[in-house]
């Protein structure tokens, strides 16, 4: 990897290892701020296939955290965190994308996402690297797909021959389906 | 610069606001026929910065309006236009596009409707012009006032001669030095006799450090009254009118030939005339900053969560002292430490106290739009009524002030479309004409409530009942047994309205099962009360802030959670063997009263982890419940009591059936705070379906 590239992506490890300071925050935000037109992805596994999130929209990346189970919402909800005073939904990726779910080891990873300045956990297998992925090589979702997994994606990304999935992550976090229908619905006349 | 820009949204909303405010000065006055200038001119400023404001922020539309609702202004001050209640109709639409135009765009599919008003103001202005100016000739006053009198003092003149009050010439003198401050004194004092209508300067300058001015004044008080109460060393008073003493003596005409003293006057006029300048515009917005800070809320909600941090680190602390006064309990450092915490611990106190303090504001600013809901009701649906405000300087927390706006207003639209008779059904049964809504706001110990009460028809539970039963809400066997508690109760459940047809008032698919939700959400009751024939009131109970509560820490199945301490009627510990059953629905005899109960575990599903064995024979009872509804939420353990600070969760959860917020308590352990007026609700609907029918609601 280039040498920018690789100077990211530790700083984002390091940021896993331990509680990022505000100079940290900040670092990282600049970088960011420089970088957003030449479309990188943080890429990471979720199961066994390899998915990616624009850089942009990760906050940051931290170690799993303590998660409190909230009643009554689908099971891909781990629960809700608290990361420096905010309460944070942790979403199970592999579970939402219908992977199997566990096996998660020391290099499981918590990605912060911000959707419509809320902040979410996403709980991925391992956080892999930084890519950088030319528009060219990004395709529309093919057609040939479908169904609600389907709508997930966002594109599909090649990066040295392997497939990036990009994910769509107001679809993945759509507020409605984190609530079990059963019990949210008023009951009716009997 | 952005017109979304929160900035120009919360200045611009304000100005609406005092606009508003000022109108509805304005139609009171206007029904006693005494319409006070000062008054249309406050409106008259209010929309003026308001159009520098749209101007500024490039905000078209607003500034489009702002300019036209001036023009009319300036017609109705000048007195080419009355305030009839057709001007007042069209202004009063103005404010209510003004906010629609504020209000975020994305929720509005279409923009407002902004040419149709402009073309309704636009008309008033031209019709009413041609009836404008009755000409009295002024002419005895001499050319040397006329000449620079503008056209809004001259109106005001005229005005005041047609209510037959007397003009009179006020010749003062001042010291240049503190002119402003005996300007200042003077005008006040004049106020209480009259109308300031313009300053003059005056030519006959008795010395150089002195300054003096002619100020006409129009006063109902006779020569003789007002120079005794006015005149002194420095101040003279002659009358002015054609009657009267002759024009203003020689030296004022031969020098204010109307070429020189023309940039005068304007100065002094400002004090009495909003200015088309930009002066006035930046003084107002000096002023206001100067006063108040505008926060952003999740800049305190920062704050407030620090503060709730520190509390932590004092617990420690606390602690921490206590297992020191273990191993040396005499040491001068041990009693200091735990001297130092307990003072940490009172100004932690203090500063939370303060931070709560800064999210208060009065509820008065709901009531003001509230009182613009209520006009533009009785304006269509032909009902005249007064609303009658108290306690609007009654405080709560910033949060639930917003939240409450809508379901005040659905519940007054409730009050005036389906509460209040028509007139004619109205005078048949002897009740005054103009139906009566209260809005009452009052703080009853840590809790504030909001009643909304009409002496409209009152709602007859009978009816409620066999329209529930109607709609499929209740069964046959349900509605005999219903208790008249329950058929009241059954307009807070989804799909019930007592209309028969939804019309544009009240019938917008919300119901008042969104108005309990909306308040069950703010940790508020809501309870209604009605009498045929009298009326309906009801009672909003909400805390004062959201921000902290008293909770009580419960653990279930492993699960640990927070109750509103508000919500817990008593909590008592009771053996397995004294739960009973009826027809399958535990319950449980307390002080000779059987309470139903409810586990917590199975309403949520709870899981208990591996390895957890709570006591098989000992069970805890947290008794929870609004006025007529009690339930007994079956726990494991009670944890203690606890301040918490609740943080809201985010889009994706918040309407978790049940779960009201979240907390923390220590060492980074998130914990859930139960919504206790939803749970009570599903519990009382599935026992009033299984066993009970209606008696529980006795």
């Amino acid at each position: 990897m280039a040498g920018e590239t690789v100077d990211l992506w530790q700083a984002l490890l390091r940021s896993g290892e331990h509680t990022a300071t505000d100079e940290e925050y900040e670092h990282g935000y600049k970088q960011r701020e420089v970088r957003r037109d030449l479309r990188q992805y943080v890429a990471f596994r979720v199961g066994d296939e390899v998915y990616g999130l624009p850089i942009s929209e990760i906050e940051e990346i931290t170690k799993l955290f303590p998660t409190t189970f909230v009643p009554r919402t689908a099971p891909f909800l781990l629960g809700i965190g608290n990361v420096r005073g905010r309460i944070i939904p942790v979403v199970e990726l592999s579970r939402r994308l219908g992977l199997r779910s566990g096996g998660y080891d020391r290099n499981a990873r918590v990605l912060i996402v911000t959707l419509d300045d809320e902040p979410y956990g996403l709980l991925v297998h391992e956080v892999l690297e930084v890519v950088r992925i030319p528009p060219e090589l990004m395709e529309e979702r093919p057609g040939g797909m479908s169904g609600r997994r389907a709508d997930y994606i966002r594109a599909l990304g090649r990066y040295q021959g392997e497939l990036v999935i990009i994910l769509n992550l107001a679809e993945v976090l759509d507020p409605d389906d984190f609530i079990l229908l059963d019990v949210s619905e008023e009951r009716g006349p009997r | 610069m952005d017109p979304n820009s929160s900035e120009f949204i919360g200045e611009a909303q304000e100005s609406v606001e005092t606009f508003s405010r000022h109108l509805l000065e304005l139609e009171a006055q206007s029904r006693s026929g005494n319409i006070d200038p000062d008054r249309l001119n406050a409106a008259f400023r209010a929309v003026h910065s308001l159009k520098g404001l749209a101007g500024l922020f490039n905000a078209v539309e607003v500034g489009t309006l702002s300019h036209s609702v001036e023009g009319t202004l300036d017609r109705l001050r000048l007195g080419k236009l009355d305030l009839s209640k057709g001007v007042l109709d069209v202004l009063f639409d103005a404010v209510e596009l003004f906010s629609a135009l504020l209000a975020p765009r994305g929720e509005h599919e279409e923009p407002p409707d902004l040419i149709t008003l402009l073309e309704k103001v636009e008309g008033l202005s031209r019709s009413d012009e041609e009836g404008g100016g009755e000409d009295t000739s002024l002419e005895w006053l001499g050319e040397s006032i006329l000449s620079v009198l503008s056209e809004y003092e001259e109106h005001r003149l005229r005005e005041n001669l047609r209510k037959g009050r007397s003009l009179y010439r006020v010749h003062a003198s001042f010291d240049i030095l503190a002119i402003d401050v005996g300007i200042e004194q003077l005008k006040e004092k004049m106020k209480e006799y009259g109308e300031v209508i313009t300053y003059l300067p005056s030519a006959d300058s008795t010395s150089d450090d002195r300054i003096d001015l002619d100020i006409i004044l129009g006063s109902n008080l006779s020569f003789a009254e007002v120079s005794r109460e006015l005149s002194d060393r420095d101040v003279a008073v002659h009358r002015l009118g054609p009657s009267a003493a002759p024009p203003p003596s020689e030296p004022v005409r031969e020098e204010s030939a109307p070429a020189s003293p023309a940039p005068s006057p304007e100065v002094f006029a400002q004090e009495v005339e909003p200015d088309e300048g930009a002066t006035e515009a930046a003084e107002v917005s000096l002023r206001s900053l100067s006063q108040t800070v505008r926060v952003d809320l999740r800049r305190l909600d920062l704050l407030m969560n620090l503060v709730g941090e520190l509390g932590l680190i004092q617990a420690n602390l606390s602690t921490l002292h206590t297992s020191l006064r273990g191993i040396d309990a005499t040491a001068d450092a041990s009693r200091e430490l735990q001297a130092q915490v307990r003072d940490m611990s009172r100004k932690l106190t203090l500063l939370q106290q303060g931070i709560l303090d800064v999210r208060m504001v009065p509820i008065g600013q709901i009531f003001d739009k509230l009182h613009r809901v209520v006009r533009k009701l009785s304006r269509e649906l032909d009902k005249e009524i007064r609303l009658m405000i108290s306690g609007a300087e009654t405080v709560l927390d910033k949060l639930i002030v917003e939240e409450l706006s809508d379901p005040l207003m659905h519940m007054i639209r409730n009050c005036i479309d389906h509460g209040i008779e028509a007139t004619d059904v109205r005078v048949q049964s002897g009740k005054t004409a103009a139906g009566r809504v209260d809005l009452r706001a009052f703080q009853k110990g840590n809790r504030v409530v909001i009643e909304v009460e009409d002496d409209g028809g009152g709602m007859d539970w009978r009816k409620l009942r066999d329209l529930g039963l109607r709609r499929g809400l209740i069964d046959a066997d349900e509605a005999e047994t219903m208790s008249p508690t329950d058929a009241y109760n059954l307009i807070f459940a989804p799909g019930f309205s007592t209309r028969q047809e939804a019309n544009s008032v009240s019938g917008r698919g919300v119901g008042m099962d969104v108005v309990k939700t909306n308040i069950a959400k703010l940790s508020g009751m809501i309870d209604v009360h009605t009498e045929v024939g009298r009326g309906t009131r009801f009672a909003i109970t909400l805390p004062v802030t959201l921000a902290i509560i008293q909770a009580l820490v419960i653990e279930s199945a492993g699960h640990t959670f927070c109750i509103p301490l508000n919500a817990v009627l008593e909590s008592i510990m009771a053996e397995r063997a004294e739960v009973g059953t009826i027809e399958g629905q535990e319950v449980i005899t307390l002080r000779g009263r059987t309470l139903p109960l409810l586990q917590l575990s199975r309403l949520f599903g709870l899981k208990a982890p591996p390895g957890y064995n709570p006591d098989p024979n000992r069970i805890y009872v947290v008794v929870i419940g609004l006025a007529q509804h009690r339930v007994g939420l079956v726990v494991d353990e009670l944890l203690g009591q606890q301040d918490v600070v609740i943080k809201p969760l985010g889009r994706a959860i918040r309407n978790v059936p049940g779960i009201a917020g979240a907390t923390e308590l220590g060492a980074n352990r998130t914990v859930l705070l139960l919504d206790v007026g939803r749970l009570v609700d599903e519990g009382v609907r599935e026992l009033s379906s299984a066993v009970f029918g209606g008696e529980h609601g006795r």
